[in-house]
């Protein structure tokens, strides 16, 4: 998707999910679909290891339901920013109870009890405004609900944006926009890493949109393969290039097909993990981050 | 009773705690509402008893593309979806939610809100339990609603055949799905594992789970990978932590076999068993759970 075929939102904010940012060559989304198969720590040992080739990298934690990205590289989260979605505020002078906002609710929110004005149920309101072009009276005004915060850091030279949803809160998809909207407007890289939730549903497509690259990384195990499959039908929807990374590649005797990066499991690899200092860093000698340091540098030819 | 499994991280043992849950109750209708990525139909197989597309969300369809010079269309759009190309609008499917905001705000471009093919329910007959599950088109919106309909169809087998318990196994974060998966539940298990990206991830999943009033309990797996980290859940759970599950090799083999994890021999397999019946115990004195219900 072309970054400018996008339009613009009334609310003024501006919708940069497919947006490349200037100057940056490369935005490298990781997913995988299957969940704790390694996309975090891999996709913080890549960005290290790029940054170690002279590269400036901004790392976008785009799972908002449950970011790791800032614990694994042992970094604070500050400059919170908080992030909100509209919901509809009903005047119950105006109003005169036609009912019209709560049928074109796509979304179930609004419920009129009888003989009084509509009630919104907040939880399930996607912030669409439906309601309010809807709404023939003028009945219906602007307010908003907080969804969750994003954050910025710094460590180990690269610059990490990330988000969380407010727990209870539904719209993932929106903080994920939200921290790749901040990123890329505050975000100094050339390369941008793009982290993915698990799954294959809207957040994943939502952080993933606008990706110039993808790598799915997986497990051998059923479930790490059958998921994979499931992902790789959205990265051909989104027509992002990609290939597969291996994990833990020694688990079990099946072998990933096709994978351009295979990582065996190591203990080392699993107490930098626990400790908070990915192993590029930590243990620059070790196999396990000549692996991933080889692989950066290919990735720049 | 309805108890979800759940854990915010992935990969941090849900599928394999469920599923020797589901083993060892013996009676229940078990729940994969992991919709965009089903794991548990790959160990246990059956019989399809039912598989019917369903549609979780709409899509809206331009059928007057004759957009006017100078009017801006995208700034209806909440979720900008709405793109012109030359003298065309197109629908952005992928960024569509559906809310039909521009067919209100455009009548003149007849736009309608057709159902979108959102994925598959399924009924699986498998020789222990019922498993109910869905298959959501990759990339798909709407997973928290095919959530609902898989625990409907669930509850509907459930009086139907005189099956007392419902078993849901969450997917990972605490979005939608999650939020789908655990309203209405009677009991949730959270597992974790001694990493601080587990320990703080399923504390925003409790956060859910608190939201809704829910009791729950703990289970610790991959018990043997960070003594420092056991440490903080025995210390942070205290009585909620029910039971510890050490790490094991053979656990990745017996799935990369597709064989459930609580029917081997080795240490992990033993204590997923012991586990199942630590939480059906639970479940089944409702004064042991008023117990541990939280503050």
């Amino acid at each position: 998707m072309r970054p400018n075929s996008t339009l613009r939102g009334s609310s003024g904010r501006t919708r940069t999910p497919a947006a490349t940012r200037k100057g940056a060559i490369m935005i490298i989304g990781i997913t995988g679909g299957k969940g704790g198969t390694g996309k975090t720590v891999i996709a913080i040992n890549l960005a290290l290891a790029l940054a170690d080739l002279g590269k400036k990298v901004t790392y976008l934690d785009c799972d908002s339901d449950c970011p790791s990205a800032h614990i694994l590289l042992g970094a604070t989260l500050r400059k919170k920013q908080e992030v909100r979605s509209f919901i509809p505020v009903i005047n119950e002078e105006k109003c005169r109870k036609c009912g019209r906002c709560v049928r074109n609710c796509q979304f179930n929110s609004l419920y009129m009890p009888k003989g009084s004005a509509p009630k919104l149920v907040e939880g399930l309101c996607s912030g669409c405004k439906a309601c309010t072009i809807a709404c023939p009276h003028g009945a219906i005004s602007e307010g908003s609900k907080p969804i969750g915060h994003t954050y910025r850091a710094e460590k180990h030279g690269i610059e990490l944006f990330s988000g969380k949803l407010k727990p209870s809160e539904p719209l993932s998809e929106k903080m994920v926009e939200a921290v790749k909207e901040r990123g890329f407007r505050e975000g100094k890289g050339e390369i941008f890493i793009i982290d993915t939730s698990a799954g294959a549903h809207c957040p994943v497509v939502r952080a993933l949109e606008g990706c110039t690259h993808a790598f799915a990384v997986t497990e051998p195990t059923l479930f790490g393969e059958h998921d994979l499959e499931a992902i790789k039908v959205v990265l051909k929807k989104l027509g992002i290039p990609y290939a597969v990374i291996t994990n833990r590649s020694d688990i079990s005797p099946r072998k990933v097909p096709g994978a351009v990066l295979e990582i065996p499991y190591s203990r080392e690899m699993l107490d930098c993990y626990i400790k908070g200092t990915p192993i590029v860093r930590a243990l620059p000698s070790n196999p396990t981050s000549r692996k991933i340091s080889s692989f950066a540098k290919g990735l720049l030819k | 009773m309805k108890i979800t499994i759940l854990s915010g991280k992935g990969g941090t043992g849900k599928s394999c705690v469920s599923s020797a849950l589901a083993l060892e109750t013996g009676r229940c209708v078990f729940v994969d509402a992991d919709v965009d990525c089903p794991n548990q139909f790959l160990l246990f197989k059956g019989k399809e008893m039912l598989r019917k597309p369903f549609s979780a969300s709409k899509l809206a369809v331009i059928g007057n593309n004759s957009p006017e010079e100078g009017t801006d269309y995208g700034k209806v759009c909440e979720f900008g979806a709405i793109a012109k190309e030359k003298d065309k609008l197109r629908i952005i499917e992928n960024r569509c939610e559906g809310c039909g905001a521009c067919s209100l705000a455009f009548p003149e471009l007849n736009i309608r809100l057709e159902d979108r093919k959102s994925g598959e329910v399924v009924v699986s007959n498998t020789e222990r339990f019922p498993l109910v599950y869905g298959e959501l088109v990759p990339g798909e919106a709407g997973s928290g609603k095919v959530v609902f309909e898989l625990k409907r169809i669930a509850e509907e087998i459930s009086v139907h055949e005189n099956i007392p318990n419902l078993l849901i196994d969450a997917p990972a974060g605490i979005g939608c799905p999650v939020i789908a998966a655990v309203s209405g539940c009677d009991y949730a298990v959270g597992v974790v594992e001694p990493t601080p990206a587990s320990i703080a991830n399923l504390g925003r999943a409790l956060e859910v789970v608190r939201h809704f009033g829910i009791p729950y309990s703990i289970v610790l797996n991959k018990k043997g990978i960070s003594k420092k980290y056991e440490k903080e859940i025995s210390k942070r759970f205290g009585s909620l932590l029910i039971a510890e599950i050490p790490y094991d090799e053979q656990v990745p083999r017996m799935l990369a076999k597709g064989v459930p994890p609580s029917l081997g021999k080795g240490t992990a397999s033993v204590a997923l068993r012991k586990a199942a019946r630590s939480i059906i115990a639970l479940m089944r004195g409702n004064e042991k759970i008023r117990k541990v219900r939280p503050k």
